[in-house]
């Protein structure tokens, strides 16, 4: 069964390739593979509340787009996942943190003195 | 009996306490020796964990016991027979310890549920934005994005482990650096690191009121990237390793990426430092924190056991 981060990331991405303001039918005939209107509506409505997405009325439908593009979508998702402001939850190993550029410079000259083996 | 094994548990837990309340975190041993001072948390975190509950236990069951007593014309060997006859093990033990069961699932569930809730959006999105790339080490999936990071997704509900590497990082490491960024991450999945951090949270999260192991599921951080490092560097150079966490610990482009408390700084360090000896220390605390581990249950089924025997 398909998650429904899968099925969030996969509205987003249709709604960038789209590059225009899209009703709930058309983003379902671009979907591929299809599912149905009321996941698709529930899950649309649930993107206009995290606030990636924004509606518009064109005669008696919605048409949505997307209020970020696709890299700005992908800096906000990391930062809430990996950032300190995320609640560190889900038991992601990030392969390294940050380091201060002072610490950083200072690292750096060390390992500039080492030699291959390992040792100083 | 039942005072003695109380005094004891809660002698017990003041011990451990105090050993997980300065003693241990950071300790310079638990540098060299990650794999065993992991050991020694999550039996420290067990000791006091269990402790505690059959502190409450036996309180609680000898409370019950008082107040059933005080009704007129109850014996004690009476309300034992009673219960006896109704649960096949001893005693008005049964409803303290069904009711404590209750308790206790109760708060290991809603641990569990919130410590599992993945960041499903970013995992789909970088699942479905990536492409597969083969290393000398093994596939990853190359996610676009400027920033340099990796990490790793265990496997679950029969999607297979993943290890996810940033455009960004691939482009600034070398082919070896990048390698071994590479062992690092599949020393996570195959030492089941997942599992060690989950462990620690939810344990954390069950006894947070009590603040003593606050600092807990942050040590198990630190330990397993730790063991992570050593591992690696079976089949890499340390200096590789080292060259390449510096360059993955830069500032980033635009975001800020402050991943957890990842204690870059100190593995850089020990990495290019001399390389660390394992001591008889870190056994004999490994064998003690064991023997923690094990004495609140001992403690607990050892009268009940001579009873049932006794029977």
């Amino acid at each position: 069964m398909r998650s429904f981060g899968d099925l969030e990331a996969r509205l987003m991405r249709v709604f960038w390739e789209a590059d225009e303001p899209l009703t709930v039918h058309r983003v379902i005939e671009m979907l591929d593979p299809v599912v149905a209107y009321t996941t698709a509506i529930t899950v649309i409505e649930r993107l206009r509340d995290k606030g990636w997405l924004e509606r518009e009325k064109v005669g008696r439908s919605f048409r949505y787009t997307p209020t970020r593009n696709e890299s700005e979508y992908a800096a906000k998702l990391m930062a809430d996942a990996l950032g300190e402001a995320g609640d560190r939850t889900g038991a992601l190993l990030a392969f390294a943190g940050q380091l201060d550029s002072d610490e950083l410079e200072r690292l750096r000259a060390v390992l500039e003195r080492v030699d291959d083996s390992g040792h100083s | 009996m039942t005072l003695a094994v109380v005094i004891a548990l809660l002698v017990l837990a003041v011990s451990v306490a105090w050993a997980v309340g300065g003693r241990l975190q950071g300790a310079v041993w638990t540098r060299s020796s990650p794999g065993v001072a992991l050991f020694v948390w999550h039996c420290l975190a067990v000791s006091l964990a269990s402790s505690l509950f059959a502190v409450v236990a036996l309180t609680t069951h000898d409370t019950l016991e008082h107040v059933m007593l005080a009704v007129p014309g109850t014996q004690k060997s009476q309300l034992h027979a009673i219960y006896a006859g109704h649960f096949t093990v001893g005693g008005p033990w049964n409803i303290t310890a069904v009711a404590m069961l209750v308790l206790v699932l109760a708060v290991v569930v809603s641990a569990v549920r919130t410590v599992m809730s993945r960041p499903g959006a970013m995992l789909a999105h970088h699942a479905q934005t990536s492409d597969v790339v083969e290393t000398t080490h093994g596939t990853i999936s190359v996610v676009r994005h400027d920033d340099p990071f990796a990490y790793c997704v265990p496997r679950r509900r029969g999607r297979p482990a993943r290890i996810f590497v940033s455009s960004g990082a691939a482009a600034r490491l070398e082919v070896a650096e990048l390698d071994s960024v590479v062992l690092h991450e599949q020393a996570h999945l195959t030492r089941r690191h997942h599992l060690h951090v989950l462990v620690a949270e939810v344990l954390v999260r069950a006894l947070r009121p009590l603040r003593v192991l606050s600092s807990y599921a942050d040590e198990v951080r630190r330990l397993v990237e730790l063991q992570a490092d050593d591992i690696a560097c079976r089949r890499t150079t340390r200096r590789t390793l080292a060259s390449a966490l510096l360059t993955m610990a830069a500032p980033p482009s635009r975001v800020g990426l402050a991943a957890a408390a990842t204690p870059t700084g100190e593995r850089v360090e020990r990495l290019i430092g001399a390389p660390a000896q394992g001591d008889r220390f870190s056994l004999l605390m490994a064998v003690l924190a064991g023997c923690a581990a094990a004495a609140p249950s001992l403690a607990v089924v050892t009268p009940a056991l001579w009873l049932v025997l006794q029977a």
